[in-house]
């Protein structure tokens, strides 16, 4: 997009009405176009007055505020210690070189080449995604040690995309939640939706990702009342209906309370 | 925000106690449930701490940054759902008091708010509202009502900058 686009899309951009993919031209632009990033700030403060003049209401539930501190906890990845150190450091490093090697490679490979450095390429942001989940494990914050956490990788049925799901289930099935990533998805497929299916193929819709960042990837986080135990199964369907990620979760870890 | 990056507690928190009411309120008139108001204020914190890292105070305020995030989830849940729970169009100065006490801080905020839209014939509150409120692209609103698409972008950004000229007025009070 140039500036008259970028201009003419601002608007909807501002409240929040824009199409995935002109979100990421317009978010694009404005890195580097600093009269159109002044417009955008300027439309995205007047838009913002509309959230402040919405009358104030009852109050909403009083343990709203934990539950939204347990949240942001469960998706921030804690900081690894001792063997996670060394382990995410050599992970992180031989992502750094391939990655390094692909944007070098891929200027001179074929399309064959090309391809298997794309799939690579996939399966290492997949590895990521789940050692990240890995991670989680040990989050002081699931510290219930009935806790069982289920996870797993998502594969594209056909055409682009990847991701990774997770599934916090509790004996009380007051805190079950679903955490799902998913990257490299085409931006036509959105809105996406999220479902779990059990092994007799009961079908629960969790939600759905309408919005992908500029990198065409989400997070979804859902906190599911009623219960998850036996819902392994993750479908992601794109806006047409048709199935575009799938995979099948496992029973990962249970979570112990972490020592004192 | 270097806290909220960490999900420091006392970050969260903080952020929670001035940013929540208006957060839940905005999502309470736009999606019309309480659980689906108080799950779209789970969402707005979720994401801000994503999003963390890319927050530059520079280009712009916390608070902009923060209702837009919520605005935009609220909106992407709002267009997935049916006309069967979608709440009427309410514009801004027919909603309800609330007879409870709320934060100085916000009551000024919103008070700046009201004034600037105030600056707004009723057709452009109704045309802002129609997209703030209802989620209605300019394309949907051009076919609604036979206006030519570009019209309605030209008046949706002059409407806006309405409001952000009046919003500058009161800064410099």
């Amino acid at each position: 997009m140039n500036c008259a686009a970028v201009r003419d899309a601002m608007p909807e951009f501002a409240l929040g009405v824009s199409s995935s993919r002109d979100i990421a031209e317009v978010e694009l632009h404005v890195e580097t176009c600093a009269a159109c990033r002044k417009e955008a700030i300027d439309l995205q403060r007047a838009v913002a007055a509309f959230g402040y003049a919405v009358a104030p209401t009852e109050p909403p539930a009083p343990d709203l505020e934990e539950r939204i501190v347990e949240a942001v906890h469960v998706v921030a990845t804690p900081k690894p210690r001792g063997r996670n150190v060394r382990r995410a450091g050599v992970t992180l490093l031989a992502a750094a070189i391939v990655v390094a090697g692909l944007g070098v490679g891929a200027v001179f490979a074929n399309r064959a080449e090309r391809s298997r450095l794309q799939t690579e390429r996939t399966q290492l942001e997949t590895q990521l995604m789940l050692q990240r989940f890995g991670d989680l494990f040990s989050s002081a914050r699931l510290a219930d040690p009935d806790t069982n956490v289920y996870l797993g990788s998502l594969s594209a049925i056909r055409g682009r995309g990847t991701g990774a799901a997770l599934t916090v289930v509790s004996p009380s099935a007051v805190r079950d939640q679903v955490i799902v990533i998913v990257n490299d998805i085409p931006p036509g497929a959105v809105p996406l939706t999220v479902s779990l299916e059990d092994a007799k193929g009961h079908s629960l819709e969790v939600g759905s990702i309408r919005r992908l960042d500029t990198s065409f990837a989400a997070t979804f986080v859902r906190r599911v009342a009623g219960g998850l135990e036996g819902f392994v199964n993750v479908v992601v369907r794109s806006d047409d209906g048709s199935v575009l990620l799938r995979g099948t979760l496992a029973a990962g870890a249970s979570v112990n309370s972490p020592s004192p | 925000m270097e806290g909220l990056l960490a999900g420091d507690d006392v970050a969260i928190r903080a952020l929670y106690a001035r940013f929540g009411r208006p957060v839940y309120a905005m999502g309470l008139r736009l999606l019309g449930s309480r659980e689906a108001a108080e799950e779209l204020t789970q969402d707005v914190f979720v994401t801000a701490w994503r999003k963390a890292a890319r927050f530059d105070p520079h280009r712009g305020r916390l608070s902009t940054w923060l209702m837009t995030i919520a605005h935009n989830l609220a909106i992407d849940r709002l267009r997935r759902e049916t006309g069967a729970t979608r709440p009427k169009l309410v514009l801004v100065d027919e909603l309800p008091e609330s007879p409870q006490s709320v934060d100085e801080d916000l009551l000024l905020e919103r008070d700046a708010a009201l004034r600037a839209i105030a600056s707004l014939s009723d057709a452009e509150r109704r045309l802002v509202a129609r997209t703030y409120f209802r989620g209605m692209t300019a394309r949907e609103i051009s076919e609604s009502d036979g206006v030519p698409l570009g019209t309605v972008k030209t008046r949706l950004r002059s409407a806006l900058i309405k409001v952000r000229k009046a919003n500058e007025q009161k800064e410099l009070l």
